[in-house]
């Protein structure tokens, strides 16, 4: 892997797949010695075990600069295999180099999987996908990678734990849009009563405001606390609707209904969401998003 | 439209049509080609899109079989994984005397290549900290894939045959049956008609006959129409189906032929070879003490394993094959509801010229048997 790009799962798995499949046609090649044929046998039975331990828990996502090494000690591996002559433990040893050596390389890009964890339960709801809420425990480092076996190439630190999600009251604190309703309140005594285009208007700015406010680091917007926040606003203006928004709504959707009884109507009916929408909502948004598994490769190994 | 009147000659044919009377309350038959022009026209109007919801439907039963093929194989490719992994980790232990059954397995794995007198080094460890010169003691584990390691593939495959079972239920719907629909209420007007009459001891009058020509006619053109709506609902219920699964569907049919590609190619081709290279091991540790017929067993079981290796290629290629089946059909299901391709189009045209012609046959016999022409 050379240049500036990462190794990918794939391109790893693929080239580990044709090195151990080389040394498994190695030890049933009789050309080589009974002797010869069962240290191959033992190299592709170490070999294939961490390769099959590798596809099933990648440490480190579908792209790394830690997949690197032992990409290349599978593919020179390879090349050394085309390289090698019965008999000959000179043209064979680099074999038995990038096997030993490339099978440790695997290990330690490898997670220790748990077992299932079903039965867990975190104590949270979640609205994102479970991807972020995989916990992957600290790995094993062999000293392949920590020693000079590997030429010194740096020990993979852990990654990093999922952000903590504040509590609820923080949560109901910081998505309740205070400043909209001051503005709100504001804009309805200068306006001389609400109306439909005031809600509309303050809704657009809690929005905007929400987007700006609530983006993460990486640029991302937490879609579902912005829609909280102006829902929460919506609720309140039901709650605690004035008579003039009642008649404007009375006047937009034709209706039969007394103003004032559509006004307690509404409020009711809001006051009741709101109570639900207070005690509900903030156990199933999350406010910061999670971070991604493995966010923290270092920069490609040269 | 009560009060229908044929006049004329009493000799009514398909080919006539009706007109207002005039001066008279009701409609007179009057003879002649346009007739079925008109009616053919509105009917090819009415029927335009039934064509069409025939092919949707169908091609939706495709996509369904499709999926429950690659479930299907996604699962028989796991399961057949870890057949081998518990196969290789049992032809291992029995293939060395040094090893034991159990999980990790210690292996001694060479450092360097064997020279000449070198004494044959066993497989197997007894534990992490034996030592044997120019090997190392690298463990080796067989444990079946946890289910955290296997929770990716299994969403994946859990994606797909949602989406098929909820297709297949959709297309399995059964047509109304307006038919026994009047059977079981005339079943039960006769019963009640029974009863009264015992209770009562007079003869109640004679319900109307199912059997009739004109009840025939009524229930075969109603039946055509329930027909058509079923299936109207049915396109329904597969557009909702597919808003609900089918990005999902498509992101899954995309990755799963990656996940499972490699579960063949490292798992069970990786444990495929090490079972062939445990029988051969086997075979050179035991020849020696075996007769004929015991050497013959133990190459007969190695050339087992070999043929079983060679499988696993054909296997994934066949899964492979399966996925861009399923892709074609998702492609076509999706074409079919918002964009028709030209071959659906005119399988859909063939369709609809065919219930056109079905149609304007009921509405001819009705006619004919409620003795309006």
């Amino acid at each position: 892997m050379g240049g500036d790009l990462m190794a990918s799962k794939s391109d790893l798995i693929d080239a580990a797949v044709a090195f151990r499949d080389a040394l498994h046609a190695l030890a049933g090649d009789g050309r080589f010695s009974d002797a010869e044929r069962g240290a191959f046998s033992a190299l592709h039975l170490f070999y294939n075990g961490q390769l099959n331990a590798f596809m099933t828990a990648p440490r480190f996502g579908d792209n790394s600069a830690y997949y690197d090494l032992p990409l290349a000690h599978a593919r020179k591996g390879l090349a050394a295999i085309a390289q090698m002559v019965p008999g000959s433990a000179a043209s064979q040893q680099p074999v038995y180099d990038h096997s030993n050596q490339g099978g440790d390389a695997l290990e330690a890009v490898t997670s220790a999987l748990r077992e299932s964890s079903f039965l867990r339960f975190s104590g949270q709801l979640r609205t994102k996908s479970t991807r972020t809420y995989v916990a992957m425990p600290f790995p094993r480092v062999p000293p392949a990678l920590t020693g000079a076996e590997s030429g010194g190439a740096p020990t993979p630190p852990p990654p990093p734990k999922p952000a903590a999600d504040p509590p609820w009251f923080a949560k109901l604190m910081t998505m309740f849009p205070a400043e909209a309703v001051t503005v709100y309140l504001a804009a309805v005594q200068i306006a001389g009563g609400g109306a439909l285009w005031l809600v509309a208007v303050v809704l657009l700015a809690v929005i905007v405001v929400r987007v700006a406010a609530l983006r993460s680091a990486q640029g991302t917007v937490n879609k579902a606390a912005v829609a909280v926040s102006a829902m929460s606003f919506l609720l309140w203006v039901g709650a605690t609707l004035d008579l003039s928004l009642a008649e404007n709504i009375k006047y937009v959707l034709h209706t039969d209904i007394d103003a004032r009884m559509q006004q307690q109507q509404i409020q009711k009916v809001a006051s009741i969401l709101v109570l639900l929408w207070t005690w509900i909502l903030p156990q199933l948004v999350r406010l910061e998003p999670a971070p991604d598994p493995a966010p923290h490769d270092p920069p490609p190994s040269t | 439209m009560g009060g229908f009147r044929s006049w004329g000659n009493g000799k009514a044919t398909a080919s006539m049509y009706m007109v207002p009377a005039q001066g008279a309350v009701g409609w007179r038959a009057r003879g002649g080609k346009p007739a079925i022009v008109c009616m053919t026209l509105l009917l090819s109007v009415l029927m335009a899109g039934c064509g069409m919801n025939r092919v949707r439907v169908e091609t939706a039963g495709n996509v369904s079989a499709a999926s429950s093929a690659v479930v299907a194989k996604a699962r028989s490719a796991i399961d057949d994984a870890e057949a081998r992994r518990a196969r290789a980790y049992l032809t291992l232990i029995a293939s060395d005397p040094h090893c034991s059954p159990v999980d990790p397995v210690y292996i001694f794995v060479p450092l360097r290549p064997p020279v000449p007198n070198d004494p044959r080094a066993p497989l197997c460890a007894n534990g992490a900290d034996a030592v044997l010169a120019n090997y190392r003691v690298k463990s080796v584990s067989f444990s079946p894939a946890s289910s955290e390691a296997l929770k990716p593939t299994v969403l994946l495959i859990g994606a797909i045959g949602d989406y098929g079972a909820a297709l297949a239920r959709i297309v399995a719907e059964p047509k109304p049956d307006i038919r026994k629909q009047m059977d079981d209420i005339a079943a039960k007007a006769a019963e009640a008609k029974t009863i009264a009459e015992g209770l009562t001891g007079t003869s109640l009058p004679a319900l109307p006959d199912l059997k009739s020509k004109q009840v025939e006619a009524a229930v075969a053109l109603l039946d055509f129409v329930a027909a058509l709506s079923h299936e109207a609902g049915q396109v329904r219920d597969i557009r909702a189906a597919l808003r609900a699964h089918g990005d999902k569907v498509e992101q899954a049919i995309a990755s799963l032929p990656v996940q499972i590609r490699q579960w063949q190619e490292v798992a069970t081709a990786g444990y495929s070879q090490v079972t062939v290279d445990n029988l051969r091991t086997a075979y050179e540790n035991e020849r020696g003490k075996l007769d004929f017929d015991g050497r013959l067993a133990l190459l007969t079981l190695y050339r087992q394993s070999v043929s079983d290796r060679e499988k696993v290629k054909p296997t994934t290629d066949a899964f492979l094959k399966s996925v861009e089946q399923l892709d074609r059909e998702q492609a076509d299901l999706r074409h079919a509801l918002d964009n028709p391709t030209d071959a659906q189009r005119a399988k859909a045209a063939d369709e609809s010229g065919k219930r056109i012609i079905d149609a304007l046959g009921l509405v001819a016999k009705a006619v004919s048997a409620w003795g309006v022409i």
